[in-house]
């Protein structure tokens, strides 16, 4: 990606992440069940969706060992995030961080970038804590949390896995473009959230 | 015979207790012909641990299981060997506090020793099904994502437990 693409895409994130308007998966209303409770929190909110897909394409892109190593790292890193969320420990911009993270990992993708590994694990995480406060933040009002807890963590990881079951298309000339197009759509979407379109 | 049941289940109604032997058979399965020997350290631990509320010793034994169980599931997720004497250790506090929990109320002698026999087996199968069970399908899949799925579902352990921590840390309001 051309460096003053970079500049541009950052620029834009930042205006963008201004005009955020809270994201589609937390509506703060209602009874928190249980293991479903959990387990839809993830799926039911397009925000998280695009996220999780994005983290599993990016994984494919950049090969081993970051295939299954973003996918272990990003549930213990949202748990701590989670940790702060159940704690009421504020935390600045989660609605803004989550849009962000479909936005930059959707570019990602559409772009192939491909930093070092230790650098994808960073980005990752730091979009993990965003994505675990929000679920974290609704898990004391659960009416069974052990199971509300599992339903979102086992619905988090099998988003990524569709993520890199979609990626392994990229082992063919058409399928890496069907896959770029992919991160081009995630990143479209993260946009519309940033800027509360969707 | 329905002491022995109740004892048999008890360690299955606890999410602490659950995620503890989840956490600790996924470390057994990464190595489980070395490994398994712990189980000589833990199961005594284990029966010392039912003792201890029978000899007026109160413990909590929610938060310690859960921080077990999360260093457990970060250890399977980072695939990382500790020396043998740090498992020994390990089955030491696992046992101790997974009999702490399951341990029966006070009541006739044979009916509690019967419960305890059970809790003992309850707190036992789940490290043989886990540890063991994928011992075997390592045997029997070779493929390379076995290893991974493994390391995946300790760092959802993990996760878990972290959040589960919280939410006992969390003040009462």
């Amino acid at each position: 990606m051309p460096k003053n693409a970079l500049t541009l895409t950052a620029a834009s994130a930042l205006f963008a992440g201004l005009l955020a308007a809270p994201a589609l998966a937390h509506t703060g209303v209602g009874l928190t069940g249980g293991l479903l409770s959990g387990f839809e929190h993830p799926i039911t909110g397009l925000d998280h969706v695009v996220a999780m897909v994005a983290v599993g394409l990016w994984g494919v892109f950049l090969g081993r060992p970051a295939i299954w190593l973003l996918p272990v790292i990003f549930p213990l890193v949202m748990a701590f995030g989670g940790a702060f969320g159940v704690l009421a420990v504020p935390l600045p911009y989660v609605e803004t961080g989550i849009a962000l993270s479909g936005l930059l990992l959707g570019l990602a993708v559409a772009f192939a970038i491909k930093p070092p590994i230790h650098v994808c694990a960073v980005i990752v995480g730091i979009f993990a804590i965003f994505h675990g406060h929000a679920h974290g933040a609704e898990l004391p009002e659960a009416a069974n949390p052990f199971s509300y807890a599992l339903g979102f963590v086992v619905a988090t990881g099998l988003l990524h896995i569709c993520g890199i079951a979609f990626g392994y298309l990229a082992r063919w000339p058409a399928g890496k473009l069907a896959v770029r197009a992919g991160g081009g759509a995630i990143a479209l979407a993260g946009l519309g959230f940033l800027t509360g379109l969707l | 015979m329905e002491g022995f049941f109740i004892g048999l289940w008890h360690p299955y109604t606890s999410a602490a207790a659950m995620l503890a032997m989840t956490a600790w058979g996924l470390v057994l399965s990464a190595d489980y012909p070395r490994l398994q020997h712990n189980l000589l350290v833990y199961i005594p631990a284990c029966a010392v641990g039912l003792l201890l509320p029978a000899l007026g010793i109160v413990v909590r034994p929610d938060m310690p299981l859960l921080a077990f169980a999360m260093l457990a599931g970060v250890a399977t997720a980072t695939a990382y060997r500790f020396p043998t004497t740090a498992y020994r250790l390990a089955a030491a506090v696992a046992g101790l506090f997974l009999g702490t929990q399951s341990a029966p109320d006070s009541g006739p002698l044979g009916a509690t020793i019967i419960t305890a026999l059970g809790s003992v087996l309850g707190v036992s199968s789940v490290l043989f099904y886990i540890g063991g069970g994928l011992d075997w399908l390592r045997t029997w899949i070779k493929r390379q994502w076995f290893p991974i799925a493994i390391r995946i579902a300790g760092s959802w352990v993990a996760a878990i437990s972290i959040l589960l921590a919280a939410l006992e840390l969390r003040p009462i309001r």
